[in-house]
């Protein structure tokens, strides 16, 4: 092929977007004709997403599924995606990301960055607390060690839920539970049943303090590169393929909770009002007031 | 990749040291290639340092150097001569013994092995053991890591090929406990033939015995000290390095006091070149890793491999002997991540179960660290060992065909792995 | 004025492996008490780069770099010394693109910062370019060396 793309993900291939990656890849081939070869490689095979993200700087032909929170290192107001309770519902944050606004911030990325967005509606489930023991309002978090993503505003979003942020890699994440270094996780159903969670702790509680929506990242040199017709064909594939795969992520975390429930787990819902209440003010304490006005204002229009 | 190869063999055939043969040769492959910048592989050298399991190795080596100080090795060596020293070989059955007492705590083979060689192998040379010998031993103990819980090899199966690790966990106990065993047998053979004599020619009475565990005891505790700050959950494995650093110092300092500032400044001197000897070769090992995944070069040996057979043993024993030889030249948890996605689904589809293959598959992996080309614990043990890469392996021979008999068993006898799992599992 | 850089290089390294561990043992009693501390990790492991790669040109200084020496050690002395002044020279290739390509690579991803603390990259990725130039230093030495005795040795021929 004359122009190939390596495509790399921390996530599994028994995850559900992955399978979404596979149809993204097949629609790209077929439709350049082969002239646009793309490769998978899941599991983190090629480096943590920091690196990769990287290598796609320094002109790699190398893509990356990444979250809002990583890319607010060049473009501030994306932090605003992962900030907890803003977005009611996964309707609202799929609303914002299709809206001009949301546009506009991700098209400063080629000239801030050297990266270029392919499609940003990968949705890959509600974040969810995984605990060993109840949860029904904020003070039942204090002095819970949660294992935070090692981004600031999880951080700040699990100190404001009541718990304890304590950051660590995700692979360490089952053996660490498992001794008792941390009490807690939170992430959303898919991954919380790949890294088998459910066989050392007793409750999850669908707190969904926030919609977890990923894009599909690439070099803008790379991108560059390409005639416009492929560059056109990698959007509409990557944004089709994003679509389809969100529903089937969507499906397969119902799934899957009910499984775990099967084997077990106590699944919870929960008032979200007072987390809510104690995590209001994050956004203004993370500079993002202007973004999430932006974003109040697009969801509700 | 052909450029990769050529230039590896040459490089390592003129005697340049593996660390730079490894990192040049896969630099060669960056100036051939479209759209791979050259700084990732400089990128990719630094890479391993931001590894939580490998921030363990620099640890656990200042812990071998500190415990050397401290006078802890001294009357560990003591004690283990009054409990093994009427047995044929007693230090080397004292350092397998260690070696799954410990081994199931620190998690990496490679900081085992580094820690055995500082803490038992400068003893044991100095006892008259072959340098060769004991370099071996080492290295074949430090294996034992990879079955006994928790190792990280496991979990990064579990995590990536969907297996329970609780299950990995627990089958990988009695396989651990089998491994020691067959080590043991092997090292008195082996001691028999050297005719390395007993240090003791009787019996320890109670009073010795007695005398020696109390002169020894704090250094005794260490072991235990590490397993019980994990297993409690006070620590991860790699904060359980640090904590015992802490422990080493304080006896050292205050109960043993042999621990003056100025050892401990000779220490952190011996431990800092001590770590450029095994960074190097893990940190270039990540260039080579990356440039190898990139060409799907796993994938395309798996294919092969189901083209030449489709006999359900012959398919599992052209993988394990595929496994083995990519554990010859690649990192356990480098082949772990690549091969686990394209291995299991050919295992699940000849009806293998995937925990009973994990075991195996994450024992071989391993054992390729103490092969040439690639081999990260062999040349970290031969390294602080001052041993030749050659007659470790010569010396390895008699232990190599140990570790055969131990996988033909795993694989004949599902029972060793599954008969505990399925005790504790059955539903 | 080498000497000086070697043991100011050494010192450093000591001083920041002592530092590395005591921050993580930190970490770990901190999260045990129910305080975790959250950026001792990130910043134990920015150590750690340092660490590395000072710790590599101090094994490259006292040469314990290890190699195979199953066909070399057959030949004559003067073509191993040949042989070895080649393979210093080679390495000095590399390092030599390690410098830079790696600064080069440390500018372009100069504005990412670290997840954690919100450090910037740059102090991460100096590190390997930055152990490329001491260890160019020490090649460079070793080639020195190695000049002065093959002149030595072939006066005396
Ligand atoms: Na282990
Ligand atoms: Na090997």
């Amino acid at each position: 092929a004359e122009y190939s793309l390596n495509l790399s993900t921390s996530l599994t291939p028994n995850d559900p977007s992955y399978q979404g990656f596979e149809a993204f890849k097949k629609g790209v081939e077929q439709a350049t004709d082969h002239h646009v070869e793309i490769k998978l490689f899941p599991s983190g095979q090629l480096g943590a997403d920091n690196d990769i993200l990287q290598y796609a700087q320094a002109g790699s032909n190398v893509g990356i599924i990444v979250d809002g929170a990583r890319l607010a290192q060049f473009v501030p107001q994306l932090g605003v995606l992962t900030a907890p309770f803003l977005f009611p519902s996964y309707a609202s944050i799929k609303k914002f990301v299709g809206s001009p606004v949301f546009h506009q911030w991700i098209g400063e990325l080629p000239k801030k960055a050297n990266l270029n967005v392919l499609s940003f509606n990968w949705f890959q489930g509600a974040r969810m607390l995984v605990t060993k023991k109840p949860i029904k309002s904020p003070a039942d978090l204090h002095g819970v060690r949660v294992r935070a993503l090692e981004a600031p505003m999880t951080i700040k979003t699990i100190s404001c839920m009541g718990g304890s942020p304590t950051p660590l890699a995700w692979s360490e994440i089952y053996s660490s539970m498992q001794t008792g270094v941390v009490d807690a996780a939170e992430a959303q159903p898919t991954a919380i049943y790949g890294s088998k969670l459910y066989e050392i702790s007793k409750y999850i509680t669908k707190t969904r303090h926030f919609y977890l929506e990923t894009g599909i990242v690439v070099s803008h040199k790379w991108f560059a590169s390409l005639p416009d017709k492929y560059q056109q064909i990698l959007i509409d594939q990557s944004e089709k393929a994003g679509e389809s795969a969100s529903q089937a992520t969507i499906k397969i975390g119902l799934k899957r909770l009910a499984q775990m429930q099967q084997k077990g787990v106590v699944i919870e819902s929960v008032n979200t009002k007072p987390f809510a209440k104690a995590c209001a003010n994050v956004v203004n304490q993370m500079g993002l007031t202007k973004a999430a006005q932006d974003v109040e204002r697009v969801i509700h229009s | 990749m052909t450029i990769t190869v050529i230039l590896f063999v040459i490089l390592m055939l003129i005697g340049m040291p593996i660390g730079f043969v490894i990192g040049i040769s896969s630099l060669a492959y960056f100036f051939t290639a479209h759209f791979l910048p050259i700084g990732i592989a400089f990128q990719k050298f630094a890479a391993p340092t931001q590894s939580f399991p490998i921030l363990a190795t620099p640890l656990f080596l200042l812990v071998g150097n500190m415990l050397n100080k401290t006078g802890v090795t001294y009357r560990l060596l003591d004690f283990s001569q009054m409990v093994s020293g009427w047995m044929i070989g007693g230090l080397a059955q004292i350092n397998v013994l260690l070696a799954t007492l410990l081994g199931g705590v620190s998690g990496s083979a490679t900081a085992d092995a580094a820690m055995q060689s500082r803490v038992l192998g400068v003893s044991m040379i100095e006892r008259g053991y072959p340098r060769a010998f004991t370099a071996v031993v080492i290295a074949f103990s430090s294996l034992i890591t990879a079955t006994i819980p928790p190792s990280i090899l496991l979990i990064l199966y579990g995590f990536v090929g969907n297996v329970s690790i609780g299950k990995l966990f627990i089958a990988g106990i009695v396989p651990g406990i089998l491994l020691t065993a067959i080590l043991m047998f092997t090292n008195s053979i082996m001691a028999r033939r050297m005719q390395i004599e007993p240090e003791m020619k009787h019996l320890p009475t109670r009073h010795e015995l007695g005398q020696s565990f109390k002169r020894s005891f704090w250094a005794l505790m260490f072991p235990i000290v590490l397993i019980f700050v994990i297993r409690l959950g006070f620590f991860t494995t790699t904060e359980a390095g640090a904590f015992i650093i802490l422990y080493a110092f304080i006896i050292g300092r205050y109960i043993y006091k042999e621990l003056t500032n100025q050892a401990i400044w000779e220490v952190l001197g011996e431990t800092v070149s001590d770590i450029g000897v095994v960074m190097i070769l893990i940190m270039a090992a990540a260039i080579l890793g990356h440039i190898t995944i990139l060409d799907q070069v796993p994938q395309h040996l798996a294919n092969m491999i189901t083209h030449i057979t489709t006999n359900r043993y012959g398919i599992l024993s052209l993988l394990l002997v595929f496994i083995a030889f990519a554990g010859m030249l690649f990192d356990g948890s480098v082949i772990i991540l690549l091969l686990t996605p394209i291995l299991l689904p050919i295992i699940r589809q000849f009806g293998f179960d995937p925990v009973h293959f994990g075991i195996i598959f994450v024992v071989l992996t391993l054992l390729g660290a103490n092969t040439p080309p690639v081999g990260i614990c062999m040349y970290t043990v031969c390294g602080i060992l001052n041993c030749s890469s050659i007659a470790f392996v010569k010396a390895s021979v008699p232990y190599l065909i140990a570790f055969f008999a131990f996988v033909v068993l795993l694989v004949i006898f599902p029972g060793i792995t599954m008969g505990l799992p399925h005790l504790l599992f059955a539903r | 004025m080498i000497g000086k850089l070697r043991q100011l290089e050494l010192a450093l390294a000591k001083i920041s492996l002592a530092a590395m561990a005591l921050l993580i043992l930190i970490g770990g009693i901190a999260r045990t008490l129910d305080h975790p501390v959250i950026w001792s990790l990130e910043i134990s492991m920015v150590i750690f780069a340092w660490v590395s790669m000072l710790a590599i040109d101090q094994a490259l200084q006292k040469q314990r770099h290890i190699g195979i020496d199953i066909l070399t050690i057959h030949l004559s002395q003067r073509t191993q010394r040949r042989l070895n002044l080649m393979n210093q020279l080679i390495i000095l290739g590399f390092l030599i693109c390690g410098i830079w390509y790696g600064y080069s690579f440390t500018i372009t991803t100069g504005n990412q910062v670290l997840p954690v603390t919100q450090l910037p990259l740059y102090i991460l990725n100096a590190a390997v370019p930055t152990g490329c130039v001491l260890m160019a230093i020490t090649t460079i030495e070793h080639i020195i060396h190695s000049c002065r005795i093959e002149r030595a040795s072939e006066s005396l021929d």
